[in-house]
């Protein structure tokens, strides 16, 4: 994997319950994703998306195994894997006192994006995300698809080479998501390598160059929509899905 | 540590402080405005309570046989509605009690006859007519001694055997800053107390309960600078708060006491020496930096502005405590005092403000106060760089604040 952007090697993250003991909740995840490329990370609520995610952005660290970001190993050297990663999630809120500006132009500096180039970046973003009849007015006045619309800007304004997404469509209404999914299109198509986790098997076949679906913490098959639609003999993404994890279950 | 980091959040920060109405209002809105408000305030109250009592009369009972010359004084007397009563104090005058009575004490055995003042002074109006009655009292007396003294010729320098006078060798700039010592650093302290408690809560509680404080997480910059920079925008806001405040009081005290001095006689100035303002500008750093560190450190256990501000409440609570010792005047800053945080702060302010500071206490207060400040960031950062810290009850399925404190720290601690 000469040109991963993104590898994970038997990422395991467990966590201790007082009442159930030992949760595994990602169990020996390994993946890679390439420049370019879009890898859908497929489960039902609870199967270990978010932490997997987290464990690449250093915001959580693995119980064992290790994975890296552009070459920066998440446990070796975090400063430099969140630099070149954007992560953005249902949870990751923005300050509602900033405008949208300002709030690109603040995330822009803490990922130490040159000063001198700075302004030039944060009017091209404000161009790509088409948010300049809004870009000078506080978050807190804006709808939730304006603050999305931001929030993905927020995380490419350092230009960084890998985005990870998780569950970025949450909460959006129908046209709303239909722009941010057509967004990561043409960020996978610019070059760079997206993570993208969801449950909505609509969303994962339109953009996923490739999918792990990923179920109490394992990932069960890895593969293109086509791929996986032939190993389980389905006709269609949701049934692949649905076979998959029945068959764990078993 | 990361300049530009810490320079970035510091500035996000005190922008959003700046924009938030509850803030601001905290650390400059009521700082500036206590004492203007308070003694308009106070003014408005006395002129209504001196507007009342100008009104206000008093039911006086006279016993029989009181000394003549105290009845007439009563009678003539207009806060006085003078009554002959019959018998003692509890006689009733028309429609009701008396406030008090006088009544005459024979003399005897070698004692001059008086009168006896009898009232209930658990009552506001009993209290009031018998200081009346007393002060009338006294005035007869006097009267009395000036007659007896005539009648035996004796002049008035030899009467009063032994003169006294005390003489104040205090200049008018001196007394002001023995007023505004007096004044200044009890609320001071709770000034600057008041600017850092919700910048505090807000850059920590605040972050977790909008849901800002995994987006700032997961930002390539480093734990330490982050709080840093927060730490920063705190302490400024409780500068701020104390500095504001002491400009407003001097701003007030010299507008409003010194001309209500200066009509008694007294030639008092409020005008502060840059020896005074050095040094509170000194205390108010000293003081914000010590409190900013210890509310970060306190409120960074808090998932939402709710425990944010119960978890500090302790920390403002310290900040009163130099009042207590501010009441002792043998308390002063030195050697032994600066070493103690908070308390070093309020002794240099109010010292300053009556003589220059000796050098080695502030050393050592500036010492004591940064080696707390870094014990409570080293805390705080420690608590920050876990994982709990970004995703608190989440992670563990834990809610509980014990959780928080023996979680794991995560890999972004670089």
């Amino acid at each position: 994997m000469p040109d991963s952007a993104v590898t994970a090697v038997d990422l395991c993250k467990s966590f201790v319950d007082d009442s159930r003991g030992v949760i595994r909740a990602v169990d020996e995840v390994s993946f890679h994703v390439d420049r370019g490329e879009v890898l859908g990370i497929l489960g039902v609520n609870g199967a270990g998306k978010t932490t997997t995610l987290r464990m690449l952005a250093t915001l959580i660290e693995p119980t064992s195994g290790t994975a890296s970001v552009d070459g920066h190993d998440v446990r070796e050297d975090p400063k430099a894997a969140r630099r070149s990663l954007g992560f953005l999630s249902s949870t990751t809120a923005l300050y509602p006192r900033l405008t949208a500006r300002e709030t690109l132009r603040f995330f822009a500096r803490m990922n130490g994006y040159p000063r001198e180039r700075l302004e030039e970046r944060v009017e091209k973003v404000v161009e790509m995300m088409s948010i300049g009849s809004y870009a000078d007015t506080r978050i807190e006045r804006l709808s939730t698809g304006m603050k999305q619309k931001v929030s993905i800007g927020r995380a490419m304004v350092h230009d960084p080479p890998v985005l990870v997404f998780d569950e970025p469509a949450a909460g959006l209404d129908v046209l709303n998501a239909h722009e941010m999914l057509a967004m990561i299109e043409s960020l996978r198509d610019c070059g760079h390598a997206v993570v993208f986790s969801t449950h909505v098997m609509s969303e994962a076949e339109r953009i996923c160059s490739r999918i792990a679906v990923i179920h109490q913490g394992r990932i069960l098959a890895e593969g293109t929509v086509p791929g996986l639609l032939e190993r389980t003999r389905a006709d269609t993404l949701e049934d692949a899905f649905v076979s998959l994890v029945e068959s764990a279950r078993v | 540590m990361d300049g530009p980091t810490i320079r970035t959040v510091f500035g996000n920060e005190l922008r959003g402080a700046l924009r938030d109405r509850t803030l601001t209002t905290h650390f400059i809105v009521i700082p500036l405005l206590l004492y203007p408000v308070l003694l308009w305030l106070g003014i408005t109250v006395a002129l209504l309570y001196d507007a009342g009592s100008e009104d206000t009369s008093y039911r006086v009972g006279i016993s029989p046989g009181l000394d003549p010359a105290l009845a007439g004084e009563l009678r003539a007397d207009p806060s006085i509605d003078a009554f002959f009563a019959s018998s003692g104090a509890e006689t009733g005058g028309p429609g009701g009690g008396f406030d008090a009575t006088a009544g005459p004490v024979p003399g005897g055995d070698g004692l001059p006859g008086g009168c006896v003042i009898t009232a209930d002074l658990s009552t506001d109006r009993g209290r009031t007519a018998a200081g009346v009655l007393e002060g009338l009292a006294r005035d007869v007396r006097a009267a009395g001694f000036a007659r007896l003294r005539d009648s035996l010729g004796i002049g008035r320098a030899e009467w009063e055997v032994f003169r006294i006078s005390t003489s104040n060798e205090a200049g008018g700039r001196d007394m002001g800053g023995f007023i505004l010592g007096l004044l200044l650093p009890a609320t001071f302290a709770v000034m600057v107390s008041i600017g850092c408690f919700y910048t505090a809560v807000d850059a920590t509680a605040g972050e977790r309960e909008r849901g800002t404080i995994e987006t700032l997480l997961s930002t390539g910059a480093d734990r330490f600078s982050i709080l840093a920079g927060k730490y920063l925008s705190v302490l400024v806001s409780g500068m701020t708060s104390g500095l504001l405040n002491t400009a407003s009081m001097i701003l007030c005290v010299s507008a409003i006491l010194g001309p209500l001095l200066r009509s008694e006689g007294e030639e008092i100035s409020f005008a502060v020496e840059p020896g005074a303002a050095f040094s509170a500008v000194f205390a108010s750093a000293l003081l914000s930096a010590l409190l900013s560190a210890l509310m970060i450190a306190s409120s960074s256990l808090a998932r939402n502005y709710k425990e944010g501000q119960a978890m500090v409440t302790p920390v403002y609570l310290l900040s009163v405590l130099p009042v207590i010792f501010m009441q002792d005047p043998s308390i002063s800053f030195s050697v032994s005092t600066a070493a103690v945080p908070v308390l070093n702060a309020a002794l240099l302010l109010r010292d300053s403000l009556t003589g220059p500071a000796e050098p080695l206490p502030m050393v050592i207060s500036a010492v004591s106060t940064a080696l707390f400040c870094l014990a409570a960031l080293w805390a705080a950062s420690s608590l920050l760089s876990r994982e709990e810290a970004a995703f608190p009850g989440e992670a563990t399925g834990k809610r509980s604040l014990y959780s928080l404190l023996r979680g794991r720290r995560n890999t972004g601690h670089a």
